[in-house]
């Protein structure tokens, strides 16, 4: 009851609102697809802002964490009161859009870089902050391509490897979003990954 | 392509795959075939695996194919698609180390081939030394920024790295720095022996190798560190990516270069000047590395202290190393663990024994791998040559030095593991201050400068400490703040050891609490029971003021209590044989019961119908009115060999009918016996065996908690003995359980005086709250009727605590963002503005408590106090209220715009400075008013009524906040890309610009004494700097939304946030006794405020009142205050305290 009143126009409150989004998450579950659009928009459009402002930052030590984002996105808009229910639907929506947001960011940068001449190229990269991984790179764009495709190939596979990834979600989150046993994620992300271990390995040689 | 014939689906073939770059299809269904075979064999073992891949893939070689390609990707461990790489999060950024012309042609003297790799800290190349002619590795460190001095101490280095001359070493030619003199920055790079050759545990994949084989190769390894040591080198992050294998078989330790020195005086007499910044940012940007290392890192490496790090914490690397070589495993597998978790495994937990994972490694092996691995160094081998010597002999099948433990020593072992660890998460912060991590720069910058070397220290404690108490962990943070450099101690740092104190009051009791700890029903007053011998007494002591207010002698000893109070009478039985009841609001006697017997355990039903009594022998009801027997059971009748009913409650159910809890105890076993208290009929009951102890049963009638001896409660159905949570977490037994009056909480005390509270729903810890002293011989907890505090005791004191309570508590009220918090001049009350609710609110800085809302405006922006009987509010419009009465003096719109702040400060030299800017009226893209562009700050100097512009200051984006530290003598400047510019005013020169938040920086501001800057913004952190080194030592996230405006009270003790949450925090550094004095203090001069109001209120109107009391010299401040403050909430505009 204390939370502030959403009706109110705050110059400071963040372009999407709790109450709209709350509304249109809960739309969402009940299967509106327009609705499910409309949030995707929204947090694409709010995570595309937020991240130009790390790209604008040169500095190399200044990375973008894309689940960090996410997180952030969901913790601005909901101001903590979604339902669990809608949090994973937010989430799972908000992993879609940062992976748009990235791969959308990466051709960008490629293509300008291929502008300014002389084979003058620039590779955006994932790479780990925190892992065993953090020698290990993958070209964002390779990534993106190989998620296409996997997602051609299986849907629910691309959605899950989204979910981990882009989110930052466990394999029992995950399991929870889409309604399924966790055993079944767990074998679904293994075979993802390794397919796209596969993948990203051909794009290299 | 032979003909396809899957088994589980007869569908065509899919397509040869394609090959090359670019998106093309994939053909879903030959993934689905290959998906649904390996999702069946990929946990197969390995013989059964290549049998079920033949059936499966009988007649189709590319759907094998790809089966066989998928189990094989399946099995990569170190990629950025792992589970530890996912869990730990990714990072997406521009990799311009991999742009193609960065690579440099010449680096120093070598001429650049080729790049081998990339690091977290830089590049490794392949290059051509002209003379010597040879190829060699060049490693630089890319992200490193050198100063001259450090460059100067990195040469120095080099040629003690450059004595390190082992076959079984690589060996660096050079550490030196590129200048390429094209004003790129200096590069600093080591030139090192090319190793051509396979990392060990790559080796070992490859080749196989008996058990002899890899003990001589482990021995080549041994060697080659052995005689580092021997030149006072410790290597300190061996690990098998850290030792290379050649073709020839020959292993080389790499990176020798980043070990530090045995010799410690060296870093010690080593001190520096610049360069503060970069142990930290490198320590953030490259945790990767950490990771790599933790399975390696030896137990003290845990332990922060750098001085126990020494050659045998390269002994038990090696110990892994060798562990991993024989079993193919980790001692510890800690991969998938959190830092602090695989902290506390690897200093607690025993590994599995070698032999029980491989037979030929029993016996002497796996008593040498143990002595090795020993979580005490004292116990280990106390040098890798002695270590290797014991290798050796097995080899030559003599006899070794290390002796299998004794049954003494594992005992010694069971007892040390059992420690509480001290900060998990902690220690690792420090293992990296203490420049054990592999990044040959990080290391090197710990060491080159001291200064920066404790203010890493300093920030990762306090950090550590802040993440300690996030977790109720407060041992954890009280270690981690003792170890905080003294001389660098400071706001941050008090604040945080306030929160050391988890009790909301301390009550002194003057005589040895023993039990019967119980909340009165006004909430203000609680009960205890002391207990000398022959001399009994319950007594009532008012919470607030913390004094005994009345107290009952039973002139006997006391042998139990009831659990709680039930209307207005205490229970208490007495070595006399009777049941005393005493009233606790006039602490009179009222009744006496002699008893036949002894008795055990009491308790009296709620309205005091009933009384129950556990003896030896038997539980007996009886009617409180006439004293009969309404029933009465035989503990014999309960089990057999019974000993007493020990512990009695009486429980009241949803339905309304009372249920008696009685435990019975017998040898080795206690039963909980759950009756109707009417009728005497059993409800159901619970056997607990195995050290399980009944304690508590919850308002449901329904839920039992169970201590079980072993740490942990069990939640357990009555009826049918199912148990439903099995939470965990305390480390002693478990002395005492209690369920809120709604039954959805329980709280344990435990044996060394932690009360953990959890959910019953679920078992979640909700609070684990550490008693100062452990509850020696003391009983007591109880929990008030909403279940919101609870009492426990140590048997001097009585706490109080507050169930939820915060670091920073939460003040509630204002319905809409909260956008302008301030002191009064006293810094005893706070005031606020909301961005929507129009009223300005008041509130108590002791306790945080509403004291009243008064008239504000919409889009309060700012808000000050003049003294402390006058508020100015400025938002839409600017309001000038009184701040006892809340009358409102006066309301101006502003003409010239409200766009326009002005901050001021009064200079050393009496002159005034004030900096006026232009804030956007609509976030983002608004005007800014008459007064210049949006980016600038304009100073100005006030004497006596001349202006006199000074400057102008711009800033790369529009300016939200400005703050003067004390005296004027520097500006900070709050600006929309994040960053705070600070401006030396004497210039004017732009001294920092400080970093970090993301997002508008909405207010900043100096503490009064100067040492501290505070600033918040979009982001919702507040973040604390120092303001000599411009340090960031604090960075809390508390608020949900934004944060609007910081504010420091004027004593400097005290910070207030206003956030978009709606709520204000108060973040206090003072510690909580000292405030409690205070609170006590000024409770005590508020009955006679009252008095004084209610007197004068009944003449005159109270703003006559607030005069009169202001303009009364005679009266005493603390008086006054009480007065003014009573004044406020009588005149508050709405009623607070109403929900």
């Amino acid at each position: 009851m204390h939370e502030p009143a959403p009706s109110k126009s705050d110059p400071l409150t963040p372009p999407i609102s709790t109450s709209d989004v709350t509304a249109l998450l809960v739309a969402m579950r009940q299967g509106d697809s327009a609705a499910g659009e409309r949030v995707l928009q929204l947090v694409y459009r709010d995570l595309r802002d937020r991240a130009s402002g790390y790209f604008r930052n040169v500095r190399s030590d200044h990375t973008l964490q894309p689940t960090a984002l996410v997180h952030e996105a969901y913790l601005r808009v909901s101001a903590g009161d979604i339902a669990w229910k809608d949090r994973s639907h937010f989430l799972a929506v908000a992993a879609k859009a940062m992976r748009y947001v990235l791969a959308d960011h990466a051709r960008r940068r490629r293509s300008e870089k291929r502008g300014g001449g002389e084979g003058a190229w620039e590779r955006v990269t994932l790479c780990g902050i925190g892992s065993d991984g953090g020698d290990r790179i993958i070209d964002a764009l390779d990534l993106e391509e190989a998620l296409t495709e996997l997602g051609e190939a299986n849907e629910r596979l691309a959605k899950i490897v989204e979910l981990r990834f882009f989110a930052g979600l466990t394999v029992d989150e995950v399991a929870e979003i889409l309604g399924l046993a966790p055993r079944t994620v767990e074998l679904d992300w293994r075979t993802a990954r390794a397919w796209l271990r596969n993948r990203l390995q051909e794009r290299e040689e | 392509m032979t003909p396809p014939e899957p088994p589980n689906r007869g569908e065509e073939p899919g397509p040869d795959r394609p090959t090359g770059r670019g998106p093309r299809r994939v053909d879903p269904d030959a993934f689905e075939r290959a998906r649904a075979i390996f999702v069946e064999i990929c946990d197969l073992p390995d013989v059964q695996r290549s049998d079920a891949l033949d059936r499966a893939c009988a007649h189709d070689a590319s759907l094998r194919r790809e089966v066989e390609s998928l189990i094989a990707m399946d099995s990569v461990r170190d990629d950025l698609l792992s589970d530890e790489a996912v869990s730990q999060g990714i990072a997406f950024g521009v990799d311009d180390l991999c742009d193609d012309r960065t690579i440099p042609e010449q680096i120093g003297g070598y001429r650049i081939l080729r790049k081998l790799g990339d690091g977290g800290m830089g590049t490794v190349y392949e290059a051509q030394q002209q003379d010597p002619h040879r190829v060699v590795a060049i490693k630089t460190l890319q992200r490193w920024h050198a100063s001259r001095s450090m460059i100067r101490r990195f040469r120095q280095e080099s040629q003690l790295l450059g004595r390190l001359q082992h076959r079984g070493i690589a060996h660096i030619y050079e550490a030196s720095v590129h200048d390429a003199g094209d004003g790129s920055p200096p590069l600093p790079y080591f030139a090192m022996e090319l190793v051509r050759g396979l990392p060990l545990h790559r080796h070992l994949q490859e080749h196989t190798l008996s058990s002899r084989d890899r003990l001589a190769l482990f021995l080549e390894i041994a060697d080659a560190v052995a005689y580092a040591h021997q030149r006072g080198i410790v290597h300190r992050d061996l690990k098998p990516g850290n030792i290379l294998v050649t073709e020839e078989g020959q292993p080389k330790v790499i990176d020798f270069g980043i070990a530090t020195s045995v010799d410690r005086e060296e870093i010690g007499a080593r001190t520096g000047d610049s360069g503060q910044e970069h142990a930290w940012t490198t320590l953030r940007t490259t945790p990767g590395q950490l990771v790599g290392t933790v399975p390696y890192m030896s137990p003290e490496q845990f332990g922060g202290d750098p001085t126990a790090i020494d050659v045998r914490t390269d002994v038990y690397s090696l110990a892994v190393v060798l562990y991993e070589m024989l079993a193919g495993r980790l001692p510890h597998d800690v991969r998938s663990l959190s830092l602090a978790d695989a902290a506390r495994t690897i200093r607690d937990e025993s590994h599995p024994r070698l032999g029980s994972l491989s037979r030929d490694c029993r016996g002497d092996l796996e008593t040498i791998v143990n002595k090795a691995l020993e979580k005490d160094p004292d116990r280990r081998y106390p040098s890798v040559l002695e270590f290797a010597a014991d290798v050796r002999r097995f080899l030559e099948h003599q006899p070794i030095s290390a002796r299998p433990p004794s049954t003494f020593d594992q005992l010694a072992k069971f007892t040390r593991r059992n420690k509480p660890l001290v900060g998990g998460i902690v220690g690792v912060f420090l293992v990296l201050i203490a420049g054990v991590i592999s990044t040959a720069s990080f290391w090197w910058e710990a060491r080159a400068n001291l200064r920066s070397q404790r203010w890493a220290t300093y920030r990762a404690t306090i950090e550590a400490a802040s993440m300690a108490l996030e977790q109720d962990d407060v041992q954890g943070a009280r270690d981690q703040l003792a170890l905080s450099p003294l001389e660098l101690r400071g706001w941050e740092w008090r604040f945080l050891s306030r929160g050391l104190d988890q009790w909301d009051a301390v009550i002194e009791c003057h005589g040895p609490v023993t039990s019967g700890l119980s909340f009165l029903d006004d909430g203000r007053s609680i009960v205890g029971v002391t207990s000398e011998v022959g001399a009994g007494r319950v007594c009532v002591w008012g919470i607030e003021r913390g004094t005994l207010t009345r107290s009952c002698d039973l002139g006997a000893t006391i042998v139990a209590v009831a659990d709680a109070v039930a209307g207005e009478v205490l229970a208490v039985a007495t070595a006399a044989n009777e049941i005393v009841l005493v009233n606790v609001s006039s602490a009179q006697i009222v009744e006496r019961i002699v008893l036949s017997d002894v008795p055990r355990s009491v308790a009296v039903d709620q309205d005091a119908r009933a009384i129950v009594v556990g003896t030896r022998e038997r539980l007996i009801v009886l009617e409180r009115s006439t004293h009969a027997v309404r029933w009465q059971r035989e503990a014999k009748a309960v089990s057999a060999r019974a000993e007493s009913v020990a512990r009695v409650a009486v429980v009241r159910t949803a339905s309304g009918d009372r249920v008696l809890s009685s435990i019975v105890r017998a040898p080795s076993r206690a039963e909980q016996v759950i009756w109707d208290l009417a009728t005497g009929e059993e409800r159901g009951r619970f056997r607990a065996e195995d050290g399980r102890v009944p304690a508590a049963l919850a308002a449901d009638g329904q839920t039992l908690a169970v201590a079980a001896a072993a740490r942990d409660i069990l939640l357990v159905d009555v009826a049918t003995s199912e148990i439903r949570a099995r939470p965990t977490g305390d480390r002693e037994f478990t002395r005492r359980v209690r369920f809120t009056p709604d039954g959805s909480l329980v709280a344990s005390l435990s044996r060394d005086g932690v009360v953990r509270v959890r959910d019953v729903s679920d078992g979640r810890s909700v609070a684990a709250l550490q008693q100062p002293a452990p509850p020696v011989g003391v009983d007591g907890l109880a929990f008030d009727r909403e279940g919101r505090r609870l009492a426990t005791s140590d048997g001097e004191h009585i706490y109080i605590w507050r169930i939820g309570s915060q670091l920073a508590p939460e003040l509630r009220g204002h319905r809409g963002f909260a956008y302008s918090a301030t002191f009064a001049e006293d810094s005893r009350t706070i005031a606020s503005g909301s961005f929507d609710d129009r009223t300005t609110r008041l509130w108590d800085a002791l306790t945080g408590e509403s004291i009243a809302a008064f008239p504000g405006v919409k889009m309060a922006l700012d808000i000050s106090f003049v003294g402390d009987d006058t508020i100015i509010v400025d938002g839409v419009a600017t309001l000038t209220i009184d701040a006892a009465t809340g009358e409102v003096r006066s309301r101006e719109k502003e003409e010239t715009g409200r766009n326009i702040r002005r901050e001021s400060a009064l200079r050393a030299d009496g002159s005034v400075l004030e900096a006026t800017f232009g804030f956007p009226k609509n976030g983002m893209n608004g005007k800014t008013g008459k007064i210049g562009r949006a980016t600038e700050v304009h100073v100005t100097r006030r004497t006596g009524d001349a202006d006199q512009d000074l400057f102008t200051l711009d800033h790369e984006s529009p300016v939200h906040s400005v703050a003067f530290a004390p005296q004027a003598r520097l500006l900070a400047v709050g600006c929309d890309d994040g960053t705070v510019a600070l401006w030396d005013l004497d210039g004017p020169t732009r001294v920092r610009t400080l970093d970090g938040h993301v997002g508008t920086v909405y207010s900043v501001a100096f503490s009064p004494d100067g040492t501290r800057l505070a600033t918040c913004g979009n982001d919702g952190a507040l973040r604390l700097w120092d303001c000599d080194s411009w340090e960031r030592v604090l960075d809390r996230r508390d608020h949900r939304s934004y944060v609007h405006s910081v504010r420091f009270s004027p004593d400097g003790t005290r910070i207030v946030t206003a956030s978009g949450d709606g709520t204000l925090r108060l973040w206090d550094s003072v510690g909580k006794p000292q405030r409690l004095d205070e609170r006590r203090a000024a409770e005590a001069a508020r009955d006679a405020a009252v008095r004084l109001v209610d007197e004068a209120a009944a003449v005159d109107p109270l703003v006559d009142v607030a005069n009169r009391l202001r303009s009364d010299t005679g009266l005493d401040r603390s008086t006054r205050t009480a007065a003014l403050r009573e004044i406020a909430r009588r005149s508050s505009t709405t009623r607070e305290g109403s929900p």
